[in-house]
């Protein structure tokens, strides 16, 4: 048998295992600390049916992905202008650097009760919040790639009589592309952490704010429900930003 | 003026300030290349040849002394000197193999369909007609190389610098490579400045061998060959197999060795 | 950061991606100008009258307020409390992770058992499955010290696991041609070789480890950093509220700086690897 197919006869193995886990964890456990897959799916329709406080779990997760999506495309373009530009200036690097490090190692949460203090609780608080954990990561990220380009492609583009706009454009970006690529894909995971943090704690919509309403309120078919969605959503999210990536680089690892 | 070389190094030292002190890469060189000559710098690394291509690039600017081209100081990287680098890193491998060789026309402003016929006429120079579509990452070490050259040549740039350009290709392929070398230049009688590490290939390709010591960087000898233009005329394998090509390769070697 | 690196004094002619390079005492020295620069325009903001106190406090308030908690008995308290529970649930993801990655790194059935369970929760923000734990472990230390296991978890494992993938062949065998045992190789060759990847792994772990602390402090907690500062929050405390973030942010710096120096110290061979 070759190797991989090996690989995946294990792995279809251990989804089985990991079901029949939790399969029996249900019978066997304390009641109310565990729920059956059955359950969870009977909850989920019902919540999407009937609606939960008000706001039905399409609505709920919408809202959340939304808030996502749009804090890390405006994270992306900030942070990528913010990262070339210190990429390509010392002095700018140099002034913005110590600022960007700080605000790379603040646990993104911290800023939340600054952030609610000053913006309210609505939603531009909470894109504040995911600019925050998301532009130091893009920023950071871009300017490294910016500064690792090869040095023999732009001096051959010097050569050629490129000026600094054609270098930009022919050389240094895409150059920089699967390094921004990178940091983009980390910033996603970091802003969307952020979020789930910041509607658990100051919120009255999104995913989240439903996952910890449930807790509060001991539904463990309900919370187990919204994880799994989460946990689609960021499987999804993962798999169109390494897709993205193997369009957009298909030289990576070989130049 | 007729006889003013195409590039001129005249007293240009260059040094570097490390934290250990200061380090001397060239140490008051002076060097003539006159215009369709190909000159070959050989000699110990560190001596200073890279330097020395840098310098006439214009990537980097002499401490002491003047670079010259045509006799106007050398001010920046410009079209009129085209550099070959070692490996092929300077390549793009977001872009075909055309579009790699067609960038510095591009930069140029050519038009596009102009464009194409040259970037064909100098695929096929390197032999490497059918593969303009190609990614440049699908292609090899070899190919990758005389992709290179294409780019450089393309520009019709009246300079081409080339800094060990087959340092890392096999020993077949360079036999090759050194004959599209030399036909290249026969054909279209550019100057080319060379930086090589190997015996055979300065004293086979040159009109002029410059011999380099290092520590601090500086030209020991300079001497003319022309078993190149006789290569051209009968072909590579007689001239080699002669006594005379074996006579000037080890007078090099002797030179390298003892200084 | 390649900053410095051309302090030559051949000087470069508008070549590499910079268009000019500064020396790295430049870089500091306009680096510290741009941090003071910052303070006083925070202080020059406080003072204008524009933000009323309890927005923006300034500088001076802020450390004086620093100053107060630091004598009482909250700050430093909540401080080790964080702390202590960052390096427990690290240091169990540390624990598991590097022998479960090794596993994995050296035998299919590992590797292919235990990657989709893995792989499955590793985009899953920490904090959301922290709601479960919160269920089954109720509010408390317990509960904290697991979300924090299992979100610094994944990149030790995986980076472990890709490390052993490429441990050079020849070091293996040149190993077993020494007579060594399969644990011998694996103490002598296989964790070596592996450490500076695993130390990178770590230091990604830790910072992931670090923002789930806080955010679960935030979410289910009476004790800790996090906890201070958001409780501090709801009585509009924002003195003690910016004091807490500046010391998140200065110990987040720490926590990164330390790492890359264990990283320095223990595995400088890392250029040669
Ligand atoms: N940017 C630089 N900074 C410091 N030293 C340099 C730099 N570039 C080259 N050198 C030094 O100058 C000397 C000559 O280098 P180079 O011209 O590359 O030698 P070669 O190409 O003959 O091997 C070497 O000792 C090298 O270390
Ligand atoms: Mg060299």
């Amino acid at each position: 048998m070759p190797t991989s197919l090996k690989l995946l006869c294990y792995n279809a193995l251990s989804i089985l295992v990991l079901l029949a886990v939790w399969w029996s964890l249900t019978h066997a456990g304390k009641p109310g600390a565990s729920v059956s897959p059955h359950a969870v799916w009977a909850r989920l329709s019902d919540v999407a049916t009937n609606g939960y406080m008000g706001a039905s779990i399409g609505e709920s997760a919408g809202i959340s992905a939304v808030r996502v999506v749009t804090g890390w495309l405006l994270s992306g373009l900030i942070g990528v202008v913010l990262g070339l530009i210190i990429g390509l200036n010392p002095y700018g690097r140099a002034i913005v650097d110590p600022w960007l490090n700080y605000g790379r190692c603040v646990p993104p949460l911290g800023y939340l009760s600054l952030v609610v203090l000053w913006f309210g609780v609505g939603s531009a608080s909470k894109l504040v919040l995911l600019l925050l954990s998301g532009v130091p990561l893009v920023a950071v990220g871009t300017a490294a790639a910016v500064a690792a380009v090869r040095r023999e492609r732009i001096e051959g583009a010097c050569s050629m009589g490129f000026g600094p706009l054609g270098r930009l454009r022919f050389i240094i970006l895409p150059s920089a592309l699967p390094g921004i690529l990178v940091s983009l894909r980390i910033a996603f995971g970091a802003v969307f952490a952020a979020l789930v943090g910041a509607e658990m704690v100051a919120s009255s919509s999104g995913i989240a704010w439903m996952t910890i309403t449930a807790v509060n309120r001991g539904d463990m078919a309900l919370v187990i429900g919204c994880i799994l969605i989460m946990g689609v959503f960021a499987l999804f999210a993962d798999a169109c930003l390494q897709r993205l990536t193997r369009v957009l680089v298909p030289w990576a690892g070989r130049a | 003026m007729r006889n003013e070389p195409t590039m001129k190094l005249s007293d240009v030292t260059v040094s570097y300030q490390l934290k250990a002190g200061p380090l001397i890469a060239l140490d008051n060189v002076n060097l003539d290349v006159s215009e369709g000559s190909f000159v070959s710098l050989i000699g110990p690394s560190g001596c200073g040849k890279s330097t020395i291509l840098n310098l006439m690039a214009g990537y980097i600017k002499p401490t002491r002394g003047q670079v010259l081209m045509m006799g106007k100081p050398v001010e920046g990287p410009g079209p009129d000197r085209m550099v070959v680098h070692q490996s092929s890193s300077a390549l793009l491998p977001w872009l075909s193999v055309a579009d790699n060789v067609g960038l510095g026309l591009r930069a140029k402003g050519v038009p596009k369909a102009k464009r194409k016929e040259i970037v064909r006429n100098y695929l096929d120079l390197v032999s490497l007609g059918g593969f303009g579509d190609h990614p440049i990452y699908h292609i090899s070490g070899g190919m990758q190389q005389r992709v290179a050259l294409a780019r450089a040549l393309a520009t019709e740039a009246p300079v081409v610098l080339l800094d060990e350009p087959l340092g890392a290709i096999d020993a077949l392929q360079r036999e090759v490579m050194q004959d599209l070398l030399l036909d290249i230049w026969n054909r279209t009688r550019r100057t080319f400045v060379l930086v090589t590490h190997s015996v055979e290939e300065a004293v086979y390709l040159s009109t002029d061998i410059v011999v380099m010591s290092a520590r601090p960087g500086r030209v020991l000898r300079r001497s003319s060959v022309s078993f190149g233009a006789q290569a051209v005329a009968e072909g590579s394998s007689k001239v080699k197999a002669e006594q005379p090509f074996v006579t000037a390769q080890s007078e090099l070697m002797n030179q390298l060795i003892h200084g | 950061m390649r900053v410095a690196s051309g302090s030559a004094e051949a000087g470069t002619a508008g070549a590499g991606a910079l268009s000019f390079y500064l020396s790295r005492y430049h870089f500091t020295l306009v680096s510290l100008a741009s941090v003071v620069a910052g303070v006083v325009v925070w202080e020059l903001l406080a003072r204008s009258g524009r933000f009323s106190e309890i927005l923006l406090p300034s500088p001076g308030a802020v450390w004086v307020e620093f100053l107060r908690l630091s004598a009482g008995p909250d700050l430093w308290p909540n401080y080790f409390v964080t702390l202590r529970r960052l390096f427990l649930g690290l240091g169990v993801a540390v624990v598991a992770g590097v022998p479960i990655g090794l596993l994995m790194g050296m035998s299919l059935a590992a590797r292919g058992l235990l990657n989709p369970p893995i792989e499955l929760y590793r985009p899953l923000p920490a904090i959301s499955y922290f709601a479960i734990l919160v269920m089954w472990f109720g509010v408390g230390e317990q509960s904290i010290v697991t979300v924090l296991a299992l979100g610094g978890f994944p990149p030790i494992v995986l980076e472990t696991l890709h490390a052993v993938a490429k441990v050079r062949k020849e070091r293996i065998e040149g190993a077993q041609s020494m007579g060594l045992s399969t644990l011998g190789q694996i103490i002598h060759v296989i964790l070596p070789s592996c450490l500076p990847q695993i130390l990178t792994g770590i230091r990604v772990g830790l910072g992931l480890a670090y923002s789930v602390v806080v955010a679960a402090e935030m979410v289910a907690s009476t004790s800790g950093l996090g906890w201070m500062v958001y409780n501090a929050s709801q009585f509009v405390e924002s003195g003690t509220v910016i004091t807490g973030l500046i010391l998140m942010g200065l110990t987040g710096l720490a926590l990164d700086g330390i790492m890359t120096v264990v990283q320095r110290r223990l595995v400088p061979w890392v250029a040669y690897a």
